[in-house]
């Protein structure tokens, strides 16, 4: 236990710490910094980038979290429901985003985006040119374009946790509710899902987490842009840390989004998991 | 994760944390050198027996440029087989992210490249980099490049507050000069001639246009590509001297003019009208600037850095001019500077060594070398040098014509640490039509003054 703790200590709790302490002063990353309190977080409470950085994630929670898990449950059924013929073929392909780095997720699907990629090459194919867009260029289709990218790459996640979650659930529940008359849709609400509970709580704790420090397929994408319509908190952290010397505001705002992060995780992992 | 912990083990965590804690409490950036000189007496020679290692950082990570690179570390390490070279190159965005982390760890690379702007006043400012006058004097850099007022944006004042004044910090390798790069056999197929007024500029997009050609090929899923448009087309509506001034942070300059304004409102018009490639807000510079390669599109402003892209696939079939003026008259101001500088790091044990590498990679010869491979050098060549029906002369006419009559306007995103995301964010909404030209100047202004009062 005392290894794995240091190695933790070391590479974890001290840079967190680090961190923290730089978060109060104002420093360009250079020179010497000088002491400033709590002002950097003031300033990123009332910085309109900053809180339009913090609502974008929220929308991205919808994309990487919400749409995921409802897709995940949904297949889940399914294939609990029919022998889905050649079903570890299916999971295999839907989980591959997840091995896959995220730059490559990112060039590939700029590709597809690109005003004269496949994407639009189909619409126009099947006589839709009328849809077709700068997906990742026009302000209101930015930040769900990225976010699609999310749902793309943490569907087969959440989908492996259900299918192996599913397989722990006894039989003899979906025997008795079929006993009872239980269609589908009521077999599902009544044996799957509290079955998964666990499973859901993982799935909740890693696609959340995943949502809100989402960086690297938005700055391989868009950049936070266009404009700023897909900046999101780790991106200001990175620009202002790295690219504009302003290394107290980035370390404030990465506090900020790790309480955020840690409270979530205990308020999802509270709520949903079952009590020991 | 965490709600399961033990007491035992959570407290224990907690002791650990107060001891791993306790060296990282000083005040960050604290251990900071002193103003560094060049060590020892400064000529132009060196101790060639000792075996040296030079590091290098660079970000000339283009085909073309890259190879001129290699080309010239190879001759220098021939010239002097004491000395080896390792170079580390990185592309723009990483670079800029990681150079001044670098330049402050205790194994800085001895010779590298910094930026105009932000990243060479954090350099200075923490004395990372020694000023090199005397060295300058010994090499004769004060009158390689044209005249030495092109080495202003390389002078600082030692406390990096001031800027275009004082001591000298680098020298550059190449010179930029922004321009349009048009395709001569579309040019021709639309029966038109190579424009020289701004109306006639226009005129020609107007046509291309109407063809189902895309008039202006540019890639602004990157964000800063439609800034050189914007910069080229300021510099034809504004005064020179403001753009200048406002750049190098002069006390009561603005950007908020009739000139930005008209700019503004006239690339507002292009997006409108179409004028640039359809979606161009979701294309990527590289995948426009590789299209326009294939012949793809009339026009394509950007700079030398790019030429070798076009030039390489198009040949002769590339031409490149400035932005007319209004008016047709030669000379008239355009976006343009030297190139990121080199600097020798105060950590480097080798500065001697590193200020003749630094040297023999900017000189007349190393001019040829960066010719040849395609990209614009700032030292003179001398003649005939370059192939007179390619782009790469034209673009070498331009600067030469442009730097003698000084009206080369610095990059507008040098003015502040955080201009470049706030111009090119700026742009993605104007172009857009969800800003207004006065708004837009204003939001920069804006910027501007947070740093500059």
């Amino acid at each position: 236990m005392l290894p794995a703790l240091v190695v933790f200590g070391v590479f974890v709790v001290a840079p967190m710490i680090d961190g923290a302490w730089i978060s109060l002063f104002a420093w360009d990353g250079v020179t010497v910094g000088h002491w400033v309190g709590l002002s950097n977080y003031r300033e990123a409470l009332v910085d309109p980038l900053v809180r339009e950085a913090f609502g974008h994630s929220l929308v991205l929670v919808g994309f990487y979290a919400v749409l995921p898990i409802t897709i995940g449950l949904f297949l889940t059924a399914l294939m609990t429901h029919a022998r889905v013929r050649g079903g570890a073929a299916v999971r295999t392909i839907i989980f591959l985003p997840q091995v896959l780095a995220a730059v490559v997720v990112g060039v590939a699907w700029k590709w597809l985006y690109d005003p004269s990629g496949p994407i639009n090459s189909l619409l126009g194919a099947v006589g839709l040119s009328s849809l077709e867009h700068s997906w990742l260029g026009d302000f209101s289709t930015a930040l769900p374009a990225v976010g699609v990218i999310g749902t793309w790459v943490t569907t087969g996640l959440c989908l492996v946790l259900f299918v192996a979650g599913v397989q722990r659930i006894p039989l003899s529940r979906y025997e008795a509710a079929r006993v009872d008359g239980a269609g589908p849709v009521r077999e599902f609400f009544a044996v799957t899902l509290p079955g998964l509970r666990n499973e859901l709580a993982v799935a909740m704790s890693l696609s959340v987490i995943t949502a809100l420090r989402a960086f690297d397929i938005i700055f391989v994408t868009t950049k936070g842009g266009p404009g700023n319509a897909t900046t999101v908190p780790s991106l200001l952290i990175y620009q202002r840390a790295f690219i504009t010397g302003e290394v107290g505001s980035a370390a404030a705002i990465g506090a900020m989004m790790g309480a955020i992060i840690l409270l979530l995780s205990v308020v999802i992992t509270r709520v949903v998991e079952e009590r020991r | 994760m965490m709600i399961h912990m033990r007491p035992r083990l959570s407290m224990s965590l907690a002791c650990l944390t107060a001891v791993l804690a306790l060296p990282a409490c000083g005040t960050p950036g604290a251990s900071g050198g002193s103003v560094s000189q060049p060590s020892g007496a400064v000529s132009t020679g060196f101790d060639t027996t000792k075996q040296v290692t030079l590091t290098m950082w660079d970000t000339e990570n283009s085909p073309g440029p890259s190879t001129a690179e290699d080309e010239l570390i190879q001759q220098f390490e021939q010239r002097y087989p004491n000395v080896t070279v390792k170079r580390v190159v990185k592309n723009f965005d990483d670079y800029m992210a990681t150079i001044k982390l670098a330049a402050s760890s205790s194994d800085a690379p001895d010779v590298f490249q910094g930026n105009e702007g932000a990243v060479d006043r954090a350099l200075v400012k923490a004395h990372l980099i020694v000023p090199l006058d005397d060295y300058a004097k010994a090499y004769g850099w004060d009158t390689r490049f044209g005249s030495s007022a092109a080495l202003n944006p390389l002078r600082w004042s030692s406390d990096g507050n001031q800027w275009g004044v004082g001591r000298l910090w680098g020298i550059a390798q190449k010179a930029e000069v922004v321009g349009a790069f048009y395709n001569k056999a579309t040019l021709q197929r639309l029966g038109l001639q190579v424009p020289t007024t701004f109306d006639q500029f226009q005129q020609s997009l107007a046509v291309a246009r109407s063809r189902g050609v895309p008039p202006i090929m540019v890639g602004n899923l990157d964000r800063w590509p439609l800034g050189h448009v914007f910069m080229v087309l300021q510099a034809g509506f504004d005064q020179a001297a403001s753009i200048s001034n406002w750049t190098y942070g002069q006390a009561g300059a603005t950007f908020d003019t009739a000139g930005t304004r008209k700019a503004a409102t006239v690339l507002q018009q292009w997006s409108d009208k179409g004028y640039f490639e359809d979606g161009f807000n979701g294309v990527s510079q590289e995948n426009a600037a590789a299209r326009f390669g294939k012949g793809e599109g009339l026009y394509f402003i950007t700079g030398p850095w790019e030429n070798q892209t076009f030039a390489g696939p198009l040949g002769d079939g590339v031409g490149f001019l400035p932005l007319p003026s209004l008016d047709g008259t030669p000379g008239a101001p355009t976006t343009g500077s030297l190139s990121l500088p080199f600097h020798i790091s105060s950590h480097s044990q080798n500065q001697a060594v590193a200020a003749a590498f630094i040297n023999f990679i900017t000189d007349q010869h190393a001019a040829k070398v960066v010719i040849r491979n395609g990209d614009l050098p700032a030292a003179n060549p001398g003649a005939a040098a370059v192939d007179p029906n390619s782009s790469l002369a034209a673009i070498a006419a331009a600067w030469s014509e442009k730097a003698k009559a000084g009206t080369l306007t610095p990059y507008l995103d040098w003015a502040t640490p955080t201009m470049g995301d706030t111009l090119f964010g700026g742009l993605q909404q104007l172009s857009e039509n969800r800003e207004t030209p006065a708004d837009f100047a204003a939001a920069v202004q804006q910027d501007w003054v947070k740093t500059h009062s």
